[in-house]
């Protein structure tokens, strides 16, 4: 498809002239705030789509030479998509950025995550067989092809409906579907496999540690979980015998 | 014990997979992640082969990436949300066409009637109705209707054959809606999510209507949209470009073109049910049904209304041209404020029936918090 016509319109309001960016202003800038709205409901986009209003219109500095965000957009895509992706970046930046800023979980949220449930100091079994299940399905994550993970990001990571999804990968909802649920019989099989060969898990235990893991969830996180229990793992084989085997 | 399989799985991934978890992570430090120009492209599906695979290999590792899709695709109006293949404009007329050789097929298949001769010259219609099932919604035609009429009462007409196929047609869209929405597969996943695509498909909500203020149409909307600008935005917003803005309706009178079309300017308050619709000359209409009925307002105002902004359903707020400002408090009479100044208005933004911030073309914001009777330049613009 052809966006020769938006190219010229964006060189045309580059170049500054007056009555493109009249048109502009008609056309787009509902667009941009409609957008900015669907990013953040509460309005607290606005002001980003209001900034690339003006990088777009290029303000200069006294004596310096016009430069307008329009001169970056080539032309591969409608200039409203253009601008929505523009308008995205730099939301999601924000937010990124914003993220870092957050403090960290209290580093004692897991024990803290125990003594609500009033059981006590935590399981060894427990934590570790999480561990494990957590570091076989990192790996099992590792080796699905791109397209997979993709959809498992966008849909799981991402939360987006499995409709959004397939409009990111170019396939009907219910093709996500299917391959979503394709997807988790792989790792299933995966994480399964590992669990039995490399940890000598029988399936009671394999049951179990999906059963763990399903009871809470939590915001297990694989590095601290593993850097946590792995040495630990190690240290236990070697000073008392494997339960597990 | 398959399905319990698999809804482990589904929740341990929903548990696992959040944003930036380690295990997503797959970029190779270094590598670029998808600009503006390519994102853009995907979106319209204008990547070759090669560039998509690129691109989906990195986002498949990269959490920014993922949440610029993510983002990308919430932002997609809903008028480009691909439809189903059936939906298409181009498709639509197998709809009736089906429906039509369907109802047809039923017509040719159900065996007709056997009119039963007695000995009278007039056939009893009651013989006849056990064996015309497709009849049985039909009014029973007069005792002395002619030949010609009990035919016609044994064989639908053609305006009622045509009522059938739509009525069928419409069955059979509603029928494969209601499958394409059933995920087999997905019948292990959380109750919320197993329902998203049919809120999705049934009501999606348009973003103008949980905007305050909320454009019928772009060309209406760009001018009643225009948001109080926050200092530092509104330092950064071309005075030129607000000018362009105002001069929408003044040079080339779009708005006027769109309120002749019919699109107007919807002010929607917190409580949805009550609307203000903006016409043009100073009109105002309000709904207190959600928009299915309206009530004209008489506001006294001359000049165009732009925007709107109310905080609750009885308070609106109006700007417009000329420092146009009305402000209703019972949702039914409206009084004039006095705007400092003749400049245009485009948006305003209003927390109660004191205190507004308005945007005039010109890029400046003017604050009240006595109700209008005192405006102030927000400082620092």
């Amino acid at each position: 498809m052809s966006y020769a016509g938006d190219l010229e319109l964006a060189r045309r309001c580059a170049a500054g002239e007056e009555q493109a960016w009249e048109r502009f202003v008609l056309e787009y800038r509902p667009l941009l705030y409609r957008a900015a709205d669907a990013l953040d409901p509460s309005g607290g986009a606005r002001d980003l789509a209001d900034s690339l209003y003006a990088d777009l219109y290029g303000l200069a500095e006294p004596g310096a030479e016009r430069q307008s965000l329009f001169r970056y957009f080539q032309g591969r895509s409608s200039l409203a998509t253009w601008l929505r992706a523009v308008l995205s970046q730099r939301y999601v930046d924000r937010l990124r950025a914003g993220a870092r800023l957050e403090p960290l979980p209290d580093e004692n949220h897991v024990a803290h995550r125990d003594e609500g449930r009033g059981t006590g100091p935590p399981d060894p079994d427990r934590l570790r067989h999480v561990a494990l299940l957590q570091q076989a399905l990192a790996r099992a994550i590792e080796e699905l092809d791109a397209r997979d993970r993709l959809r498992l990001g966008c849909y799981y990571a991402q939360q987006l409906k499995l409709a959004e999804t397939g409009r990111i990968l170019k396939e009907h909802e219910a093709t996500v579907s299917r391959q979503l649920a394709r997807t988790r019989r792989t790792l299933r099989d995966n994480v399964e496999r590992r669990l039995r060969e490399d940890h000598r898990l029988n399936d009671a235990q394999i049951a179990e540690c999906f059963e763990l893991a399903s009871e809470d969830p939590g915001p297990l996180d694989l590095r601290e979980m593993l850097a946590d229990q792995v040495p630990a793992d190690a240290a236990r084989k070697k000073s008392e015998p494997d339960r597990s085997i | 014990m398959k399905a319990d399989r698999d809804a482990s799985m589904d929740k341990l991934l929903a548990s696992t997979l959040k944003a930036g978890r380690p295990e997503m992570r797959g970029v190779t430090p270094g590598e670029a992640h998808l600009d503006a120009e390519t994102l853009a492209a995907w979106a319209d599906d204008a990547l070759d082969a090669a560039e998509r695979a690129s691109a989906e290999a990195h986002a498949a590792g990269c959490a920014r990436c993922q949440q610029l899709l993510a983002a990308m695709v919430r932002t997609q109006p809903a008028s480009e949300v691909p439809k189903s293949p059936w939906r298409m404009p181009s498709l639509a007329w197998l709809v009736p066409l089906t429906a039509a050789a369907t109802a047809l097929a039923i017509w040719v298949a159900v065996p007709k009637p056997t009119l039963v001769q007695v000995s009278s010259s007039e056939p009893a219609i009651d013989e006849i109705r056990p064996a015309a099932p497709r009849a049985r919604s039909l009014p029973a035609p007069p005792d002395d209707t002619a030949a010609a009429t009990r035919d016609q009462f044994v064989r639908p007409d053609e305006s009622q054959l045509k009522q059938l196929a739509r009525q069928k047609g419409q069955a059979a869209i509603a029928e494969r809606d209601s499958t394409d929405r059933v995920q087999p597969e997905a019948s292990v996943l959380s109750k919320d999510r197993k329902q998203e695509s049919v809120e999705a498909k049934a009501t999606t909500p348009t973003i103008a209507e949980s905007a305050n203020v909320a454009p019928a149409t772009p060309a209406a909307g760009g001018a009643a949209a225009a948001p109080a600008l926050s200092p530092a935005s509104a330092r950064a917003v071309p005075r030129a470009a607000a000018e362009a803005g105002a001069r929408m309706e003044t040079a080339a009178a779009p708005s006027r073109m769109a309120f002749a079309a019919g699109l107007d300017v919807i002010v929607v308050s917190s409580n949805p049910s009550t609307r203000f619709r903006l016409l043009p000359g100073g009109g105002v209409q309000r709904s207190a049904d959600g928009g299915s009925t309206w009530r004209t307002e008489v506001t006294g105002a001359t000049d165009t209304l732009r925007g709107g902004s109310s905080p609750s359903p009885p308070v609106c707020w109006l700007v417009g041209r000329g420092g146009t400002v009305l402000l209703s408090i019972d949702g039914r009479t409206w009084r004039r404020v006095t705007f400092p100044e003749t400049v245009d208005l485009l948006s305003i933004v209003a927390t109660d029936q004191d205190s507004a911030t308005v945007t005039t073309a010109d890029g400046r914001s003017f604050v009240t918090v006595d109700g209008g009777q005192t405006w102030t330049l927000r400082p620092g613009l």
